[in-house]
């Protein structure tokens, strides 16, 4: 049986999500949507399954490879804007309609997940932020590798880093290779991606941060999708790009930029603000 | 940016931006305008547009120089109409703990430190 997955083109409306990668592989609890989705219609029985990807479709491919980690035929079919369902059907469905899936999981949009269809991923930050909080005790699945529940509602990848002196409050989620310094405070409703770096005493309460993001000490993310340097505010829908590395940035730029990513701050915050602890803006590295 | 006194409250009005570039000098000139019987300063930062981490550290350094000599719980500092993105910055420096914060007109309430 086939399938077809149309990959979503969600313009401006997430738009901190997608600026390094097209939708369908931004992560949410560790896995891309495409990989959700190949995953679900592997169980359906599918066997075959083409991706329609408006949106560099090259990443689409590089993300999804040929299929055999869910044991189907995969292929990336690049296509110039995303197709509606009709559409989709009517170009590559025309001539053998009874090879396909039975509706509706013959042509899929990914604008949701398959275990929660009632809830609109890609029309705002809210929304994308209320589905992976809703899809936190669901995203356990018999064939997920190394996640584990430490206790009721709070979720660790494989090695996940959290120092004695973290405090996590359920529910969150945190993914594989994260690192929590001491006296960091996670939760509640917190989702925390591959290789996140959350510094001293920082809290992350309502939010999610993106993969590779570091967060800096003693700062506070709440009701905020943080990815790489853009902050966004789901509740007000408002976005900044922090120009400060030691407050948020993406890992890869300190270890890209480091002579930018250090320097200003430490000469900015000794120059500025004689009374605060200088542990509380002192610098520090990323394990590596 | 304009520095203004009326019936112990110090505003500032007008500034454009608050950070690497003119922290120091916004820093400096406010410090001049203070006075043992200040019982608040108001920085209105509808205008501006940019805020970083040497921006956030002035008004910390401003705040700490204007109570080194008194009692901190007499003097109020400010911060009205931030656009969202600068009080996002505000927030993400937790400096919504340490000032009072009055958002602008339409969005969320404001916010008192805790």
């Amino acid at each position: 049986m086939k399938a077809l997955l149309i990959c979503p083109d969600p313009g401006l409306a997430v738009a901190a999500l997608t600026e390094s990668a097209p939708l369908s592989n931004v992560p949410m609890l560790g896995q891309s949507l495409l990989e959700y989705w190949l995953a679900h219609l592997a169980t359906l029985g599918a066997k075959e399954v083409v991706v329609l990807a408006a949106d560099r479709p090259e990443q689409v491919l590089a993300g999804v490879g040929d299929g055999t980690r869910w044991g189907l035929r995969v292929r990336v079919q690049p296509e110039n804007r995303e197709l509606t369902l009709d559409e989709a059907r009517a170009k590559h469905q025309a001539n053998d309609r009874a090879a396909w899936l039975p509706a509706p999981n013959d042509v899929v949009l990914l604008d949701h997940l398959s275990s929660l269809p009632q809830l609109p991923l890609i029309t705002s930050y809210a929304d994308w932020f209320a589905a992976a909080q809703a899809f936190m005790p669901r995203a356990i699945t018999s064939d997920r590798i190394g996640v584990r529940e430490l206790e009721p509602g709070v979720w660790i990848g494989l090695h996940a880093h959290i120092a004695s002196g973290a405090k996590l409050i359920a529910p969150c989620w945190i993914e594989e290779r994260a690192w929590i310094e001491t006296g960091a405070v996670i939760g509640p409703n917190a989702v925390l991606e591959k290789e996140v770096f959350i510094a001293r005493g920082a809290e992350v309460s309502q939010s999610l941060i993106g993969p590779k993001t570091f967060v800096g000490q003693f700062t506070e993310v709440r009701n905020s999708i943080a990815w790489g340097s853009s902050l966004v505010n789901w509740e007000r829908d408002s976005c900044v790009q922090v120009p400060d590395a030691f407050l948020l940035c993406s890992r890869e730029t300190r270890r890209a930029r480091p002579a930018l990513a250090k320097a200003p701050a430490k000469l900015r915050l000794r120059d500025y603000v004689s009374g605060m602890p200088a542990s509380a803006f002192a610098e520090f590295d990323p394990p590596r | 940016m304009d520095i203004n006194r009326q019936n112990g409250t110090l505003s500032v009005t007008g500034l454009r931006e608050l950070n690497s570039a003119n922290a120091h000098s916004f820093r400096s000139a406010v410090a001049t305008a203070l006075s043992h019987d200040l019982q608040a300063i108001e920085i209105d930062l509808s205008q501006t547009q940019t805020v970083d981490g040497a921006g956030l550290g002035a008004l910390v350094s401003l705040y700490e120089t204007a109570t080194a000599h008194r009692d901190p719980d007499g003097l109020r500092l400010r911060l009205t109409n931030p656009s969202p993105p600068v009080q996002q910055m505000i927030e993400l420096a937790r400096l919504h703990h340490l000032f009072e914060i009055a958002p602008q007109a339409g969005s969320l309430e404001g916010t008192r430190p805790q």
